[in-house]
């Protein structure tokens, strides 16, 4: 049996990050996060906890995504929810804002297995884990992490010049 | 060595590589001014991702509109319950008695709600929404044991008359359900709200989950302009545990808390169906598996399942 405890203590933040950016919503993200503790707790044993936890919150995330609807009243609400923050904010929390924005819709526009394995990597996922978790070779992570880094920063550079021709 | 393509830069900037690769790839940056540049390059899509990444964290909660969300599974369970239980609440003449409460956030978030079902017989006197539950029952009749410390004990509850005239006439009125009743109450240690109208409540809510349920429940019914912070708090005579708001400072920032006589002891984690998960640093860390039950709360250890603390609802505050 695992420690249950020290599994929490160990990964409980970096996975609510890792699904806080995923998904753009800290309840959603604690939900998942929670299921994937709690799930993880009727585990027996868990080969690589890390990868395995960050496997089964990827999976929940991709079954909550399939669900089309849902799905879009969330970026929809995100679109509204940045628009109107810009509109009663200060100019500091007004560019913060429209950082998160563009970050938003760069991480939206990154195909699904690079922006996983990118929000992986940000929280310390090593590359064996990140293969594991999304089932790629190993080799093929750093191919995968260049191009996904590559993609963020041209995608958000491109919004900030459209942003500043306006 | 021909020049390293980006994904083995970047497997090297990130450790990935092994020794002998590592080795092979500095041997040839030292030499290479094209792949040096391309390093540098690389460099920056790491540290510009990362700064990139970290614009997301200043994200609010409730983002999605759980009431939305929600609505569907409310309206599923409506359906299987009324289907499940109309027979019995018919014969009955009782009103199901599944009580929410809402532990939310200090500012009126529509979607920042978490739910606990309120002790079932309470609610099958006094239905009534939107006023503060009296704890009828005297403190020393209440019918949960302290189990704060070793050695563990759970004495039978002392029944208040109230409580056993509901289970009386829910044992009475339910023929299906007297069976079941009769060997609670003749157990040697008998559950935290065996009353029967409430524990028939929550196993027709079961098939779906308790929180989805109650969480739908309140989708429905509340109107979220009306949403306010509701702590709920559970006691077994010796202390008083208080699922509560998020805590804007403190221990911490962010989370829901559990209090214990007000201090804060601990987190919660969320429930599942009718759990909940909670973390707590004191007496000692540890990972509590709470179990709502209509009566009141149980905790017990995450790990080895033993009975940590149990209580009955006790009290909301509809404001605080």
């Amino acid at each position: 049996m695992h420690d249950a405890d020290r599994l929490f203590r160990e990964y409980h933040g970096q996975l609510v990050r890792y699904l806080t950016r995923r998904l753009g919503d800290r309840d959603w993200a604690e939900e998942v996060a929670q299921e994937t503790f709690l799930r993880a707790l009727r585990q027996d044993t868990l080969d690589n906890e890390r990868a395995w936890l960050f496997t089964v919150a990827t999976n929940l995330v991709r079954d909550a995504a399939r669900q089309d609807a849902r799905r879009r009243r969330h970026l929809e609400l995100l679109r509204a929810g940045s628009q109107d923050r810009m509109v009663e904010s200060p100019a500091t929390v007004m560019e913060r804002a429209e950082d998160a924005a563009a970050a938003r819709r760069a991480l939206e526009q990154l195909p699904e297995r690079d922006r996983e394995a990118l929000l992986m990597r940000e929280e310390g996922l090593n590359y064996p884990e990140i293969a594991q978790a999304l089932g790629l070779s190993v080799g093929s992570v750093g191919t995968t992490l260049a191009r996904a880094r590559r993609r963020l920063v041209e995608q958000c550079e491109a919004a900030h010049l459209r942003t500043a021709g306006r | 060595m021909r020049h390293p393509d980006e994904g083995t830069i970047h497997a090297w900037l990130d450790g990935a590589l092994n020794d002998d690769e590592s080795a092979e790839v500095e041997r040839h940056i030292a030499s290479c001014a094209e792949c040096r540049a391309q390093v540098a390059e690389a460099r920056g899509f790491i540290a510009g991702a990362s700064r990139i990444l970290s614009a997301l964290d200043d994200i609010p909660a409730g983002v999605v509109p759980r009431r939305e969300r929600l609505t569907e599974v409310a309206r599923s369970m409506r359906t299987r319950q009324w289907v499940r239980t109309t027979g019995w609440v018919v014969a009955a003449g009782l009103m199901l008695a599944v009580g929410v409460e809402t532990v939310g956030r200090e500012t009126v978030a529509p979607n920042d709600v978490k739910t606990v079902v309120r002790e079932g017989s309470k609610m099958i006197a006094a239905p009534a929404k939107n006023e503060p539950a009296q704890d009828v029952t005297p403190a020393s009749k209440r019918g949960f044991a302290p189990i704060p410390a070793p050695p563990v004990r759970r004495v039978p509850p002392v029944e208040s008359a109230a409580e056993t005239a509901d289970a009386s006439n829910v044992t009475k009125a339910l023929a299906g359900e007297r069976a079941r009743v009769s060997t609670e109450k003749a157990a040697p240690v008998a559950p935290v709200g065996a009353v029967g109208g409430a524990s028939a409540g929550r196993a027709a809510l079961g098939a779906l989950g308790m929180r989805d349920a109650v969480r739908g429940m309140l989708a429905e019914n509340q109107d979220t302009a009306t949403r306010r912070s509701i702590p709920v708090c559970y006691t077994n005579g010796s202390g008083t545990l208080t699922l509560d708001t998020v805590t804007a400072s403190g221990d911490f920032p962010g989370w829901r808390v559990l209090r214990d006589n007000g201090s804060v002891i601990g987190r919660w984690m969320g429930g599942l169906q009718d759990s909940l998960t909670l973390w707590i640093d004191r007496p000692e860390p540890r990972m509590l598996r709470g179990v709502i039950r209509p009566a009141g709360l149980e905790l017990r250890d995450a790990k080895s399942g033993a009975d940590v603390w149990m209580g009955r609802t006790a009290c909301r505050k509809l404001e605080r």
